[in-house]
């Protein structure tokens, strides 16, 4: 007995599995995330922090919260520590920058690669040898 | 049409159970195919889900009274409003709620999520796809909102008249939408312990959502306590009832969790810490919707017994079971980065308030658990009533204040002392100040004149950060521009001392009508009139009137100061005939310094009324405090343009650098 509520769900099934499966019918190469975005997303965020931690301290400064002395102290702490990390994600840089040709193929679409492109001729997506994310 | 309904949540079912188990394989495996099938998952969900409640809707709107649920919440007298507000005025239509903001949130989370956060997000889906399970089951297995009655009445029962009233209307979803929001963090808390990345990205990740959940929170407990004052006339706003305790124990907890996550924004410590308060809070959620619709207790806002309670209780174990090993499994790797650098710093001063929110938390917990412990255990039944959660919690509340008033006083990662004694002059001067006039004009209170002081202290603190900041933003330009560009380049600080201002207002407003409440019962013939505080009350006439719903007696009281006539109040009493329940309806007049309250308690045959008139002082600042509350939080949740996106020159070694703005 197919009435329109039977229709209905037979239809819904079928477009959930569908939607669900979808993504199996193309599969793709890609990692989740590759070591070194990871390595340079945990600097970036350092130094944003860093950066942030200075220029508040500035603004305590400003406001008269801490006397020069501490200011200072402190100051010269955090540009010591920023300055690491900034070295840091320099040399992260240059790492992976000598690093993608190497690889042979594209990390977005996996066609094989000459060597020296800043953008994969055939899905165009950005390549790491380029600046620093 | 209905089946429909009920085969779009069983499909639901089917796909959050796959969400689950394709989030946690895909994450362990690294098989991003399986990641972006669960991350479908969720949004196959949220459209099954939405496809169940519009056919619910639709049965309502119809009046289709096969449906068991649509039976006893409506009926066929109701106003269009509440008749879609009785959607969530009982069990399985506020489950139902409930799950489809989850589901709504898992869905509006993963799209956010598309590019970013790639190794968490298969945790993240897979947590929330699993809380959605718990409430798909119960919706299926327990409370169907789409069971059939075997006879079709004529008509339905109705909503509760308790319900019928528009802050009943929303502040139910006001409330979900902040218990479900901060399953979101809890969801990214998981997700960093199970894939490892234990930095401080999630943290990130979550800080609107965290903001947004816990206004959310703030707004629907307010509401709740309007709610409370306005209909259920006792007089009061807030009981410590049971299930009021349920909300506001995530609160406290998340309160503590949106200050402690500055700490370890700033110092990397704290991450066990944090990790174990956003667990805590969520934890804390589900337990509050577990004793709301358990059965467990009895209260006003109780739905009835229920078997629901081992579900929610099963789920939890599960949850608490799979967090705590998941944190101790990385405990080695959340260490502190640093230690804190001095006793007296700003981070200091956040870790006195997360102690004294977390205490609050055990002792209203406590204080609510206790009497449900104490009758499973030894069958009596022991009420713990307000004041012994005022013991505790009024002391606690005032050193948290007198925190908020002291931590902008104090630099990040070290303060030095005498400026500190510098800074704390100016407001603590001022507040003996206020203390001495108030004291002058008549304030014996104690309690009162304290958080009158710690008050006072508090806000002359925000004035005075606000009005350095502004100074050092200023230049020489105006002061409007410095304000604008104070609040500008640090929204969450400022937006943040915005919300504490909103705190004041509700701690003057609850010291107030606490400490200064005038309570009289008053037996008046017609015509006669009695004094109360300064008002003169004079009862004119009683009506007896027949509306569609219910039937009413009304009273009319006309009410004058010493000058002049004021205004006209007409206090109920409401029998409504579906239910056979007989209502109050409190009469309210409401200006910035008191609220007049008067209840029709009693009537007789002859015309001789019995009135119970309060008077409040001070309680319009409590829901003046929530707008403020409201305000701030918007500002401190507003994008603001973060250091690496701006491509601003920062010259490290050049302190005198800090004096141009760029």
């Amino acid at each position: 007995m197919l009435t329109l509520d039977t229709l209905v769900i037979v239809l819904l099934a079928l477009a959930l599995v569908v939607f669900l499966g979808e993504p199996f019918l193309h599969p793709t190469v890609s990692a989740l995330s590759s070591g070194e975005e990871d390595a340079r997303t945990a600097l970036t965020l350092q130094k944003a922090t860093l950066y942030t931690a200075i220029h508040d301290l500035d603004f305590d400064f400003r406001t008269g919260k801490v006397d020069q002395q501490d200011y200072e102290e402190l100051r010269s702490q955090l540009e010591k520590e920023a300055a690491t990390v900034l070295r840091q994600l320099d040399q992260e840089t240059l790492h992976s920058s000598s690093m993608p040709a190497s690889q042979g193929q594209c990390p977005h679409c996996s066609i094989p690669l000459q060597g020296g492109e800043n953008y994969c001729p055939s899905c165009g997506s950005l390549l790491l040898s380029s600046k620093e994310a | 049409m209905i089946d429909i309904g009920a085969i779009a949540l069983r499909f639901a079912f089917v796909a959050a159970l796959y969400g689950v188990f394709a989030g946690v394989l895909g994450g362990c495996y690294g098989r991003p195919a399986l990641v972006r099938s669960a991350e479908r998952a969720a949004h196959a969900v949220f459209g099954l889900v939405s496809i169940a409640m519009i056919v619910l809707l639709y049965a309502l709107l119809t009046h289709d009274f096969r449906l068991q649920y649509i039976a006893s919440v409506s009926n066929r007298s109701m106003p269009l409003f509440y008749l879609i507000a009785s959607l969530w005025g009982g069990q399985e239509g506020s489950m139902m709620l409930w799950l489809w903001i989850l589901v709504g949130y898992s869905s509006l989370v993963t799209l956010q999520n598309q590019q970013r956060n790639r190794e968490l997000m298969p945790y993240v889906v897979a947590t929330l796809m699993a809380t959605s399970l718990l409430f798909l089951t119960m919706l299926i297995f327990a409370e169907d909102p789409f069971q059939q009655l075997a006879r079709v009445p004529r008509d339905g029962q109705g909503l509760n008249p308790l319900l019928q009233h528009p802050l009943m209307v929303i502040h139910p979803p006001n409330l979900y939408l902040g218990f479900v929001g901060f399953a979101v963090p809890f969801a990214f808390g998981l997700g960093a312990l199970a894939s490892g990345r234990l930095d401080n990205q999630w943290l990130y990740s979550v800080r609107r959502w965290t903001l947004v959940a816990w206004l959310f929170l703030t707004v629907g407990i307010l509401l709740g306590g309007q709610w409370a004052y306005v209909e259920l006339g006792w007089g009061g706003y807030w009981a410590w009832d049971p299930v009021e305790n349920a909300s506001l124990l995530p609160w406290l907890t998340g309160t503590a969790f949106l200050h402690s996550v500055m700490i370890q924004e700033k110092k990397g410590m704290l991450k066990v810490w944090n990790m174990a308060l956003v667990i805590a809070t969520y934890g804390l959620s589900i337990f509050g919707t577990f004793l709301t619709r358990s059965g467990v207790i009895s209260s006003v806002h109780a739905f009835a017994q229920s078997s629901l309670g081992n579900y929610f209780l099963l789920y939890l174990g599960i949850a608490l079971a799979i967090s705590v090993a998941l944190l101790l499994k990385r405990l080695p790797q959340l260490r502190s980065d640093h230690r804190l650098e001095s006793a007296l710093s700003r981070e200091s001063s956040f870790l006195f308030n997360n102690l004294f929110l977390v205490g609050m938390t055990f002792a209203v917990l406590w204080g609510t658990l206790f009497p449900i412990i104490s009758e499973a255990i030894r069958g009596v039944k022991i009420s713990v009533a307000a004041p012994f959660f005022n013991q505790v919690n009024v002391p606690l509340g005032l050193a948290l204040l007198f925190l908020a008033g002291v931590c902008p006083l104090i630099a990040w990662r070290k303060a030095s002392a005498k400026n500190l004694q510098r800074n704390f002059l100016y407001p603590f001067t001022w507040s003996l100040l206020s203390t001495a006039l108030l004291y002058a004009f008549g304030i014996r209170h104690v309690v009162a004149l304290i958080a009158l002081t710690v008050c006072a202290f508090t806000f002359g603190t925000v004035v005075l950060e606000f009005y350095r900041g502004m100074r050092v933003r200023r230049g020489n330009k105006g002061w409007g521009y410095a304000l604008f560009a104070l609040i500008g380049r640090n929204r969450r600080r400022y937006g943040g001392y915005i919300v504490h201002c909103g705190v004041i207002l509700i701690f003057l407003g609850i010291t107030g009508s606490s400490a200064y409440q005038i309570e009289e019962n008053l037996v008046l013939q017609r015509g006669e009139q009695q004094r109360v505080g300064h008002f003169t009350l004079q009862y004119d006439d009683l009506r007896h009137s027949i509306q569609a719903t219910h039937e009413a007696f009304i009273a009319t009281i006309r009410v004058r100061n010493a000058e002049k006539e004021l205004t006209t109040l007409y206090p109920e009493k409401r029998l409504y005939f579906a239910q056979n329940q007989p209502t109050t309806e409190v009469a309210l007049r409401t200006s910035l310094l008191e609220d007049l309250y008067i209840i029709l308690a009693g009537f007789e045959s002859s015309g001789t009324i019995t009135l119970k008139v309060f008077i409040n002082p001070l309680v319009a600042w409590i829901w003046l405090g929530g707008v403020v509350i409201v305000l701030g939080t918007l500002i401190a949740i507003w994008p603001e343009r973060r250091w690496p996106l701006q491509q601003r020159r920062y010259d490290l070694a050049a302190p005198a650098a800090a004096q141009q703005e760029a």
